[in-house]
């Protein structure tokens, strides 16, 4: 994608991608500040934020900087910016880079499976679009918003950590985990590696209770 | 050192509950150092107990949301679990107990039988083919016999006591408490001493919900509760919460209608012994504090509500009471429980004596008695069930004597005392007429399973003969016994020889019938001695000798 950087009446650089303009050719300090009043009852009572679309961060660093004045240093806010020349933009014009990250990974794929992009959804922040930039991209933002990940045993060999484990996967590549986990104790498997499955399955839960 | 892990994939109270038997664990072998394993979300009550060896956690809620949510990968899940459970798998236990005896659980200590086969294990495993191993017979007791609704002879951790062949001991000392805590909780109840005055007796916590409503001591109940105490100037209030805002919100509604003048604690698992240790006694439902006194020896009535299992995770402290409603009680009234609960705190604080102890006929109160055989509950005053009485001191006798070949005669003696001969004559005759009736069934399956070596076509017959049997399993009663543990028994038959596992399994609880039997003949035989003719002719005999 083509972008040409305009310099704002307020004199700040505004991105143009393909024409079209992603913060205000006016003000966009004044544009982000509205952007944090209009979202308060969204952003009132949390610290953990995921935002759709970073731009050149003018929304960013003015939500960063009203939580910092509500949670001191106890906030952090992940960012997703699937242009490769904004999303560097931010990172290295980044005064908050202790609380917020941009992540690197525009698959959505490999984006769930990053340690520390999945352990900070699991503390479910908050979601915040940037409309411009989701408009821009709003496939890809669709993408992760609709995402599911396989559950076959062949895709999960590439992320699976212990050995052992592993192994008890190896021969079942083409199942997923609950029917293995069925097909384990219908074959009365309770070598290491077949107890391993099922107990796993005992703490993981049926999956069927949350469909 | 002897590494020792404890299982117990339950719930706070439980786990204080298995506190108790960590702490005689170590206590009995000063060269035992006991772990434990448990679920992240209960961190805190594991943490109430010292113990020698580690703290493991499984975090079941995050391999839980990492496995049922469709964004992440099922990797996720598997790598928290392993990431997890490795410390404990890469760990050479000498002993595992398997306290929860849950399916994780089991399957958990199965891993580690599988891992390390001279390791000792106490509770459920699984054998190579997946059957259910009970490590003895007190853990088929827990298992199958404390489940069944009608009785619980043997209390939950005596079974573990006798499995691991130990004394239980208190576990007082070895509550882990902050010394900050202590030191604040000591400062503000001494200053809340000075203030009261000297009228005041005793400073008594009253717990204010449980984890169910059902559960709970209404709420009309604790007003008039705090209505009495405050009228009477004997007992101090002081309302104990957690911080939760359901909690604290109740609270603060209690203290309104009393003008903010109640004493109002709040604490978490943490500080909660810090501030028990402070107070004189207790009033609390079935709940997890219950059992945190329990561990610090603090004197409780408990409020066992309808819904509340009978007998099987009541108060342990001898120093303690429960005050009991069945659903066959019928209603009571606001102040016929109030009533209830303020004579049997009196009882508990020693201010009246147990034949004092006066209460409405919708509750009875039991005393927890400890004695050699461990701890069982004795009727102290309210509605008698003679009939439940006798058949939970009956299954006692039955099992001391079955398990650990001993003749307990204070167990016939407590029948004779309590239920008396008339109403015992009653019940025995009509549990002998259905355990002879279990018996023709069981003794079927024994003749149709001679039949079907012979003849193969007689394996329906077999079959049928086993179900109509295993059905006995759910007569809540005398008879029930054998079958239960006969039912446990064919359901973990092994695949290599089933016929003659079943042949054992029938003449064991053909076994367990004739020992029932022979238990009701000891009884006869008791009453016979207490008899007046047969005192009044040992007496004679006595004059001519």
């Amino acid at each position: 994608m083509e972008i040409d950087v305009v310099t704002s009446r307020s004199g700040h650089l505004v991105p143009k991608v393909e024409g079209y303009q992603i913060h205000s050719v006016y003000n966009p300090i004044k544009e982000a500040a509205q952007f944090v009043e209009n979202h308060m009852n969204k952003i009132e009572g949390h610290n953990k934020f995921l935002i759709f679309g970073g731009g050149y961060a003018y929304h960013i660093n003015a939500l960063a900087e009203h939580l910092a004045t509500q949670h001191e240093g106890n906030y952090s806010i992940f960012v997703i910016e699937p242009n490769n020349e904004l999303r560097q933009y931010c990172i290295d014009h980044n005064p908050y880079s202790k609380n917020v990250h941009y992540l690197q990974n525009t698959n959505p794929t490999d984006a769930f499976t990053n340690e520390t992009f999945v352990k900070f959804l699991i503390q479910k922040p908050v979601l915040l679009t940037h409309q411009p930039s989701f408009n821009l991209n709003k496939s890809f933002f669709e993408s992760f918003l609709t995402y599911k990940s396989s559950r076959n045993i062949r895709d999960l060999m590439g992320t699976i950590q212990n050995d052992d484990f592993k192994t008890a996967l190896s021969q079942y590549e083409h199942m997923t985990v609950d029917e293995l986990a069925v097909e384990t104790k219908q074959k009365n498997d309770f070598s290491y590696q077949g107890l391993l499955i099922q107990t796993f399955a005992s703490i993981a839960g049926s999956r069927e209770e949350q469909l | 050192m002897r590494n020792i892990l404890v299982i117990n994939f339950r719930k706070n109270g439980d786990i204080f509950n298995s506190l108790k038997l960590i702490n005689s664990v170590e206590i009995n072998d000063t060269n035992r150092a006991v772990s434990t394993l448990g679920y992240e979300e209960f961190r805190s009550a594991f943490r109430v107990l010292k113990t020698r060896g580690t703290n493991y956690f499984i975090n079941r809620k995050k391999i839980e949301t990492y496995f049922k949510n469709r964004i992440y990968s099922d990797a996720l899940a598997i790598n928290q679990f392993m990431e997890d459970i490795n410390p404990v798998l890469s760990t050479k236990w000498d002993e595992v107990i398997n306290f929860s005896n849950d399916q994780t659980g089991t399957l958990l200590t199965s891993i580690i039988k599988t891992l390390n086969p001279s390791c000792k294990i106490t509770g459920l495993s699984l054998s190579v083919t997946g059957q259910v191993v009970y490590s003895d017979e007190w853990v088929r007791v827990l298992n199958d016999v404390t489940t069944m609704p009608m009785t619980t002879p043997i209390n939950y951790l005596d079974c573990f006591y006798n499995a691991l062949n130990i004394k239980s001991s208190s576990a007082l000392d070895s509550v882990a408490t902050v010394p900050e805590n202590n030191q604040i909780a000591f400062k503000n109840f001494q200053a809340l001493r000075s203030s009261i005055g000297p009228d005041y007796k005793a400073l008594v916590g009253i717990q204010l919900m449980s984890s169910s409503v059902e559960k709970n001591i209404p709420i009309e109940t604790i007003n008039s509760l705090i209505q009495e105490m405050v009228n009477d100037t004997c007992y101090f209030p002081v309302l104990l919460i957690a911080p939760l805002k359901e909690e604290q919100e109740l609270a603060e509604a209690i203290n309104r209608s009393f003008g903010g003048s109640l004493t109002i604690v709040e604490s978490d698992f943490i500080a909660a012994p810090s501030v028990l240790v402070n107070l004189d006694a207790v009033i609390t439902p079935d709940t997890s504090i219950k059992h945190l006194c329990d561990l610090l020896d603090l004197p409780i009535v408990e409020f066992a509500s309808a819904e509340s299992p009978a007998f099987k995770m009541w108060t342990t402290n001898t120093s303690s009471l429960v005050v009991r409603t069945t659903r066959e009680s019928g209603n009571y009234s606001n102040s016929d429980l109030t009533s209830a609960l303020l004579n049997s705190l009196a009882y508990i604080t020693g201010d009246i004596m147990a034949k004092d102890l006066v209460i409405s006929n919708a509750f009875s109160t039991y005393i927890p008695i400890k004695d050699r055989s461990g701890l069982h509950y004795k009727n102290c005053s309210g509605i008698k069930n003679e009939v439940e009485d006798c058949s939970r001191t009956f299954s006692r006798y039955f099992f001391l004597l079955r398990n650990a070949q001993e003749s307990d005669t204070r167990l016939l003696k407590e029948i004779f005392d309590n239920v008396g001969r008339p109403i015992f004559n009653k019940w025995a005759h009509s549990e002998k007429e259905k355990m002879t009736a279990a018996m023709r069934t069981l003794l079927s399956c024994i003749r149709n399973l001679a039949s079907s070596r012979e003849n193969p076509k007689a394996y329906k017959a077999l079959v049928e003969s086993i179900d109509v049997f295993m059905a006995v399993a759910t007569w809540n009663n005398l008879a029930s016994i054998p079958a239960v543990i006969f039912k446990s028994r064919f359901e973990n038959l092994n695949q290599a020889s089933p016929m003659a596992q079943l042949e054992e399994a029938l003449f064991s609880a053909k076994k367990d019938f004739q020992l029932l039997f022979d238990s009701i003949a000891h009884c006869d035989e008791y009453f016979l001695t207490k008899s007046p003719s047969y005192l009044a002719k040992q007496g004679s005999t006595n004059e001519l000798n």
